[in-house]
């Protein structure tokens, strides 16, 4: 990849990148400390990285940043600790887009990013299963799984009737 | 449980054992739990689903058709991006070496090298001070009259119409000290000019002592070959006359400064004093600057404070009439404001500073950044 090259991957990307780390944590500063390491770790090997899979490389180095940054600060929500009593609240007559990104903040992490990968950014199962490292079918498992909570969430906060 | 005939291999055969509820287990898709069908919901929504699951959620909705609702609902949830923008994504952009090298250090010296010429040029306008009211420096007068007396004689021009006269030295001869003394005729005395040694065995060279009376006349006096050039100068305003000036070989000069352009003297030859032309010692040299009567003193002139830089006028204007203020723009306001602009912009560290002696008055400039530091006396001229 060129500089070129590389500078068209920050304009292009950069803030595909940074809206998909910023909608998992919730954290301008730091997804913009994440995107920033995505993009100096792509620097260092730009000669390596194939222009034509620099977006799932830009992504999947990400995810992992931020994996690796939430896991340093003990904040993974696994599912076995879902809390589905706190989800629900009186969302009626709030606008269904930010109802559905409420939604979202509470849903585990691996579902989150799954989700945001495939609403956002249009990505194929088997893409967001080379980003996330997951198999194939968990990512489907968690995308289907994570719609049906959010339809519930719609359901119980009275958005849809 | 019967065994394989083979003696080689003995493996066992699973008998015929049937379980007798199986039949009990199977279920219809009508069945499917909400749960259950909320997935085939999901994944009919996404588009995911094989034609199997397809076919029983089919059934499913058959058997209860309120569940059609259900699996529509699931086609609505899906995420709109918000117009999410990274401030600081133009901060990783990279440049090719060719366009770091030009940013980072041919620029930055280049704009600084312009910032430093701005300041030399325009600096000396930072310092203007009225006419006479600032020892040592030469106010741009117009030259009103000179004279020229031949060398190697001595020069001597005297006090004249009982004005006060000074007693120092003036000496054509190249190897003594040549200097000028000046006489207003408001009586106040003041030495302006220095002694200048001649080289008596180098070639010949200019040599120019000048000063600047209370009234802000000029004297310059210089040896210029095998002559010495006495020019008195004055403001426009201030007319002055030198009386009288006796040579070796006597000379009378007088100078009528009434009008501005340059107007040649007039020279008479007049009787020297006999015990005057033979010194190769030291000789006295005065000139009287009386002033007609109605002139008005060094007092009572009215000085205007006058901006020499065209540049520098027409920016004070501009502001003037901008803001409605009188503002003191000078060169160092327009430096250290470019110098600031291209910090702000570019994000460099440069400043420029100004160094003042214990008077207040600024005696140098230094520009500082993180490539070079530079720093410049002002006020050559003046000094």
């Amino acid at each position: 990849m060129t500089v070129k090259e590389y500078n068209n991957a920050v304009k292009e990307f950069g803030d595909h990148v940074y809206r998909f780390i910023y909608r998992s944590l919730k954290d301008s500063h730091r997804a913009g400390d994440i995107v920033q390491d995505t993009y100096e770790k792509l620097w260092r090997c730009v000669t390596e990285v194939e222009y034509a899979v620099v977006k799932s490389w830009l992504f999947a180095t990400a995810y992992n940043r931020m994996i690796d940054v939430i896991r340093k600060d003990s904040r993974v929500v696994g599912v076995e600790h879902y809390d589905e009593s706190a989800l629900y609240a009186d969302e009626s007559g709030s606008d269904l887009n930010e109802v559905l990104h409420r939604a979202l903040e509470r849903l585990p992490e691996a579902q989150r990013s799954v989700i945001l990968l495939r609403d956002y950014e249009g990505y194929s199962y088997r893409e967001i299963a080379d980003i996330t490292g997951l198999s194939e079918a968990q990512v489907k498992t968690y995308i289907f799984r994570g719609h049906v909570t959010l339809r519930n969430y719609l359901v119980k906060t009275s958005v849809w009737q | 449980m019967a065994m394989t005939d083979d003696g080689w291999f003995p493996r066992l055969t699973p008998p015929d054992d049937r379980f007798p509820g199986a039949e009990g287990l199977l279920r219809k898709p009508e069945e499917l739990t909400d749960d259950q069908f909320d997935l085939l919901a999901a994944a009919r929504a996404e588009r995911a689903i094989d034609a199997y699951s397809l076919s029983d959620m089919e059934a499913a909705i058959a058997a209860n058709p309120a569940r059609l609702q259900r699996a529509e609902s699931f086609r609505s949830i899906k995420l709109t991006p918000y117009d999410d923008r990274w401030a600081g994504r133009d901060s990783l952009l990279r440049q090719s070496p060719a366009t770091l090298v030009i940013r980072r250090y041919l620029v930055p010296v280049l704009l600084s090298a312009a910032a430093f010429a701005a300041v030399i040029f325009l600096w000396p306008s930072t310092a203007r001070q009225p006419a006479g009211t600032l020892p040592g420096t030469l106010p741009e007068v117009a030259v009103l009259s000179e004279a020229l007396i031949a060398a190697p004689s001595p020069v001597i021009i005297p006090a004249a119409d009982g004005e006060a006269t000074g007693g120092d030295v003036a000496d054509t001869n190249r190897d003594m000290p040549l200097s000028l003394q000046v006489t207003e005729s408001t009586g106040a005395k003041r030495a302006v000019t220095v002694a200048e040694t001649t080289d008596a065995t180098g070639p010949l060279q200019n040599i120019e002592t000048s000063g600047v009376t209370n009234s802000g006349h000029v004297i310059k006096l210089y040896e210029a070959a095998s002559s010495v050039q006495v020019i008195a100068t004055a403001e426009a305003s201030i007319p002055i006359r030198v009386t009288e000036a006796h040579t070796a070989e006597p000379v009378l000069v007088i100078a009528d400064a009434n009008n501005t352009s340059l107007n040649p003297m007039t020279v008479m030859n007049v009787t020297a004093p006999p015990e005057q032309t033979t010194s190769s010692q030291e000789i006295p040299v005065t000139v009287n600057m009386a002033a007609p009567e109605q002139a008005p003193s060094s007092q009572e002139i009215p000085v205007t404070e006058k901006e020499a830089n065209w540049v520098v006028r027409g920016i004070s204007a501009l502001a003037k009439a901008i803001t409605k203020e009188e503002k003191s723009i000078d060169g160092l306001v327009i430096a250290s404001t470019c110098v600031n602009s291209i910090s702000n912009v570019l994000g460099w560290e440069m400043e420029l500073q100004q160094k003042s002696n214990e008077n207040g008055e600024p005696v140098a400039v230094k520009f500082n950044s993180s490539l070079i530091s530079v720093s410049a006396p002002v006020n050559k001229n003046s000094q």
